[in-house]
């Protein structure tokens, strides 16, 4: 075994765990020989009686600390790199979904006859309230927790919420852009100016659009190397949270008689299903719900002859809909201002 | 000492060591051992991506240099990293007198 040969077996350990660009490897990796080699050579010379050289190679690579160690910091140097980047687009991207929004309500040839049909006037109303909150909610989150990170440096948990809010806003954004797109096409003849402001707002949502996603999945696949090297235990405050909310709310009603009693066992029936779902599908349920109402949006504008139960269903699946946006706001600041049932009740 | 302890001034701590003037990673580190008499003693790895960190914000600059006969990546202070240092160091001032006042206060 020759003298060097710790310092190799630790460069090829170091090569096989880093990740990112190859450019940046391969100079991350040329630093560390020049460092390890330089830190033998010191030890070397410093021992009167020459010192061994594979005992001071296994000393300056104690000193400078595990591959794990270093591919973990190297690694989430670059996670934190796109998130600036990332936030500045999605401040962007929140003022032109609601540019896109005002729009679309503005332009007479979208939102006529919408009112004269309550479902559809409804549902677009609902529909177009409920993401305003999401995305402006998803926006905040965002940009705080991107200025936090920035100061803390970054961790895979925070950058999963990070992209999950980013996430949110382009989807919505993407949605936005579908229904401009289809009123595009349904506009009728003599709306030239809006046909203009409607198509230039599409075009410009749609490079915005595309621009997010390519910097969310960049940004995302960074995430995810940082995950593989030094990851965090799943943790699932938020959803303990909004459990915790949903019972204390049962628990107040129950004061109530009947109707009280049942509300609470409903409620703690859903804080159950909240926890046994899981905060994944409790996301996708959310995201349904929405999309739901996003259709209903669209089917709206077809002929429709509005009966007592078509109306109480679409009511009820715009509250349905604000409760889940509320539910996935709740779990998500939750858990980033590390809120817990403990320090809640004591408020 | 702690590597916790000096994460949040391990920039400022890293921009003190190259305002004496150029260098290069284990010429940094071991100036920055010196210089806090051993205290901080944390692991060499983790100074490389601070350091690149530093060079992506503009702060420090580097270059290939081949001048020791061995190819090494040598760092150096920019205009807007002696700035940041001054901003650090009067930051940290202000931080010390204020937590000298309370905590000397009562010796």
């Amino acid at each position: 075994m020759s003298p060097s040969a710790p310092v190799d077996a630790y460069l090829a350990e170091l090569r096989g765990l880093l990740t990112g660009p190859r450019r940046q490897r391969r100079r991350l990796l040329a630093e560390v020989e020049d460092h390890l080699r330089c830190a033998v050579e010191a030890q070397v010379t410093g021992h009167a009686s020459g010192g061994d050289d594979r005992a001071a190679a296994r000393r300056a690579i104690e000193r400078f600390g595990a591959a794990e160690e270093t591919a973990a910091a190297h690694a989430r140097r670059l996670a934190a790199e796109p998130v600036r980047g990332l936030a500045v687009l999605v401040g962007f991207a929140t003022a032109l979904f609601v540019a896109l929004f005002a729009a679309a309500t503005q332009v007479p040839s979208v939102a006529a006859g919408l009112p004269a049909r309550a479902v559809a006037g409804g549902l677009a109303g609902g529909a177009g309230w409920i993401a305003c909150q999401l995305v402006a909610g998803c926006a905040v989150l965002v940009l705080v927790r991107a200025a936090r990170l920035r100061a803390d440096g970054a961790t895979s948990g925070a950058l999963g919420q990070l992209h999950r809010a980013a996430g949110t806003i382009a989807g919505a954004l993407t949605i936005v852009l579908l229904l401009d797109l289809a009123a595009f096409t349904r506009l009728p003849a003599g709306q030239g100016q809006h046909a203009a402001l409607i198509f230039g707002l599409a075009l410009a949502a749609a490079a915005a659009t595309g621009v997010l996603w390519v910097a969310l999945l960049r940004s995302a696949s960074r995430a995810r190397a940082l995950a593989r090297l030094a990851p965090e235990p799943p943790h699932d405050r938020g959803l303990a949270e909004l459990r915790w909310a949903l019972l204390a709310l049962g628990g107040r009603l129950e004061r109530f008689p009947v109707l009280g009693a049942l509300a609470s066992r409903a409620l703690s029936a859903a804080a159950g299903v909240v926890v046994a779902l899981g905060p994944r599908r409790v996301a996708a349920g959310c995201l349904a719900v929405a999309a739901l109402v996003a259709l209903g949006h669209l089917v709206g504008e077809g002929p429709a002859t509005a009966g007592l139960l078509t109306t109480l269903l679409a009511a009820g699946a715009v509250l349905a809909a604000e409760a889940a946006v509320l539910g996935v706001l709740v779990v998500a600041f939750g858990r980033f201002l590390g809120l817990t049932a403990a320090g809640a009740a004591a408020s | 000492m702690r590597a916790e302890a000096i994460k949040g001034h391990l920039d400022g701590l890293l921009l003190a060591v190259l305002a004496a003037g150029p260098g290069h990673g284990y010429a940094i580190i071991a100036a920055l051992r010196e210089q806090s008499s051993g205290a901080f003693d944390l692991p060499e790895g983790t100074i490389y991506p601070a350091l690149h960190r530093l060079e992506r914000a503009g702060l420090v600059k580097s270059a290939w240099s081949s001048d020791s006969g061995r190819r090494r990546r040598v760092y150096e202070l920019t205009a807007a990293g002696r700035e940041a240092l001054g901003s650090r160091r009067a930051e940290w001032d202000a931080f010390r007198t204020a937590v000298g006042a309370v905590l000397g206060a009562s010796a």
